[in-house]
């Protein structure tokens, strides 16, 4: 459409008030000023007929009845959950379980889709599928004492195993190592002559390098190995004697 | 509900002139098509319409005018293409 200016109104302009005019809700000037553009610009006056026209032709269509269940099923489709008729308007008569039936179902309505379900049931499942892996089972949880009384119960119980479990390896350890420290002083000959004969030539720091790199293979250091000792010169009949006895 | 008043003749020429009406609805874009049935069938007033379809008022009227005018294209090419 040409932008040009007619009457004091450009065609922008009238296309603007165009609606306005045909409802007829323009003021006296405004009106005026429309008119006379309408007059004056043969493209504006055929775009007001054309309008003019269809607005005719639309207001002149029945009304139609909407379905009787449209809302019902575009709400359906959309958002997946019908506001039950019945909930919206309770009559005064109904009972409190009802009413409360109809503000919970109300309040849940969002939540209350297929979506929302699909959801919560993969939570779930994620959730007890972890809980199996970690060992967790509703069993264990049903048997658990959640009041004060029963968790300080449960701590001082824990910790009483914990030392224990500490006290038991310590002593296990302390055994080891008098045993250790027994066999080598019955056999300490034995073990000089199994040494291999450092060479004369080392110097003290290469000594005690060497000492320090070894430090894992020192006979004092506890031994977690549960294989039973066998004495590397003990001959087969001394060995077979041992099993017989 | 039909005009009983009106001849069958009369009545058979305003359905078969709906009947058009409604195909060049049809055939419009859905922006025009939504704007000109909220304002002429639902009768909802231009603020109304802007919020309902998230557009300034001055577009839907824009729109509203467009529809106006490209319907009442359709169906004079129809009214000729008949006649």
């Amino acid at each position: 459409m040409q932008d040009q200016t007619k009457s004091g109104m450009q065609c922008a302009e009238f296309e603007a008030l165009l609606a306005e005019a045909l409802d007829a809700t323009l003021p006296g000037t405004t009106m005026a000023a429309f008119e006379a553009h309408q007059k004056e610009c043969e493209a504006c006056a055929a775009m007001y007929v054309q309008a003019a026209t269809g607005m005719h032709w639309l207001k002149g269509l029945e009304d139609i009845e909407p379905p009787k269940h449209l809302v019902h099923n575009i709400l359906a489709q959309t958002i997946g959950s019908v506001p039950e008729a019945g909930t919206q308007t309770l009559p005064v008569s109904a009972s409190w379980l009802e009413k409360l039936k109809a503000r919970a179902a109300s309040v849940f309505a969002p939540v209350m889709t297929p979506r929302f379900a699909m959801s919560f049931g993969m939570a779930f499942f994620s959730i007890t599928m972890l809980a199996n892996v970690a060992g967790v089972h509703a069993n264990d949880l049903r048997h658990l004492d959640l009041s004060a009384r029963g968790l300080q119960k449960t701590y001082y119980s824990t910790e009483a195993r914990v030392v224990r479990y500490y006290e038991n390896i310590r002593l296990v350890y302390e055994i080891e190592s008098r045993v250790r420290d027994l066999r080598r002083a019955a056999t300490p000959e034995k073990q000089e002559e199994n040494t291999p004969k450092s060479p004369s030539k080392k110097t003290g720091s290469q000594e005690q390098e060497h000492k320090y790199q070894n430090y894992s293979r020192d006979v004092t250091q506890p031994v977690l190995a549960s294989f039973p000792v066998v004495d590397e010169q003990e001959t087969p009949q001394a060995r077979l004697n041992r099993r017989t006895a | 509900m039909p005009d009983q008043s009106a001849s069958p003749e009369e009545r058979v020429q305003s359905q078969q002139a709906q009947k058009m009406v409604h195909e060049a609805l049809q055939k419009l874009s859905p922006e025009l098509r939504e704007a000109v049935i909220l304002r002429d069938l639902q009768d909802m007033d231009y603020k109304e319409i802007a919020v309902v379809l998230r557009i300034p008022e001055g577009t839907v009227k824009s729109r509203i005018n467009r529809g106006r005018t490209e319907l009442a294209r359709l169906l004079q090419r129809n009214y000729r293409q008949v006649n």
